[in-house]
């Protein structure tokens, strides 16, 4: 009796103790990177590659919002796959911010279709922050 | 037993109190219109638990905070969406102004980055830096 009261309790314990650990190393890790300059964008790939490496397989999500007068560039297709392509390989999705497109011009239909657009990058950036995304802005 | 359960369930919650609060720094006037429109629109996202949302305005531009007329459309929309907006008075010292000659509904906090600093550190703000 007194030894299957002994073994309930480190049984208990031992639950208790778990979901703790567990919460702390099991939790998917997401970033998101604001962005002005899309040149920008070769050290963020570094940075999401360390992360990764870092986090294993609680690596989650990683976003690049692109905001601001750099949006113009986008149009250069060339020069923009070869960073969607890199982004692929290193799991990290690009957006574009709907709102600089407008105000400086740019086409959806001129920059490539594999670039996810939001209305509002600001917004976007905060909403995410609200998941629980590590987030910096550049 | 059941108190230690309850620890472990603390342990999972977000320390973000009730409110969900924001600041946004820039240093450039025209975002001001970009950030009132996320102000509104996580407003009404959030609903009651929509708390504070600040702008804070720093560097050589804020000259353009005295043009009264200017600021107007930007301070109506702000005072709707209650968003407050502040500047630097760092930034106002370096470019020579003084703060009576600001709009009206323009606050003045000591130091941009020490305020955003606070906010994030003892009342949990989320932030963005522009």
């Amino acid at each position: 009796m007194k030894m299957y009261f002994l073994s309930s309790i480190v049984l208990l314990l031992a639950l208790i103790s778990k979901p703790v650990n567990a919460q702390v190393q099991d939790e998917q890790q997401n970033y998101v990177v604001l962005t002005k300059k899309i040149p920008q964008l070769q050290p963020i790939f570094l940075t999401a590659e360390a992360l990764a490496q870092e986090d294993g397989k609680n690596f989650g999500k990683f976003e690049v919002i692109i905001c601001g007068q750099t949006v113009k560039e986008l149009t250069d297709k060339e020069m923009m796959q070869e960073y969607i392509n890199k982004a692929k390989e290193h799991n990290v999705e690009l957006i574009a911010c709907g709102f600089s497109l407008n105000k400086f011009g740019v086409d959806r239909k001129d920059i490539s279709p594999e670039l996810r657009v939001v209305d509002n990058g600001i917004l976007y950036n905060l909403q995410l922050q609200k998941k629980g995304y590590t987030s910096i802005s550049l | 037993m059941l108190l230690m359960l309850g620890i472990s369930g603390n342990a999972q919650t977000t320390p973000q109190g009730d409110l969900n609060n924001y600041v946004v720094s820039t240093t450039k006037i025209p975002q001001l219109q970009p950030i009132i429109l996320t102000a509104e629109a996580l407003k009404e996202e959030d609903g009651s638990k929509f708390g504070d949302f600040q702008i804070v305005m720093y560097g050589s531009n804020v000259k353009g905070l005295t043009n009264k007329e200017e600021m107007e459309t930007y301070t109506e929309k702000a005072k709707a969406a209650g968003v407050k907006i502040s500047v630097c008075k760092i930034s106002l010292n370096r470019q020579g102004l003084d703060p009576a000659e600001l709009h009206e509904y323009i606050q003045v906090v000591d130091h941009a980055y020490t305020h955003l600093i606070q906010l994030q550190k003892n009342k949990n703000y989320y932030s963005l830096q522009l």
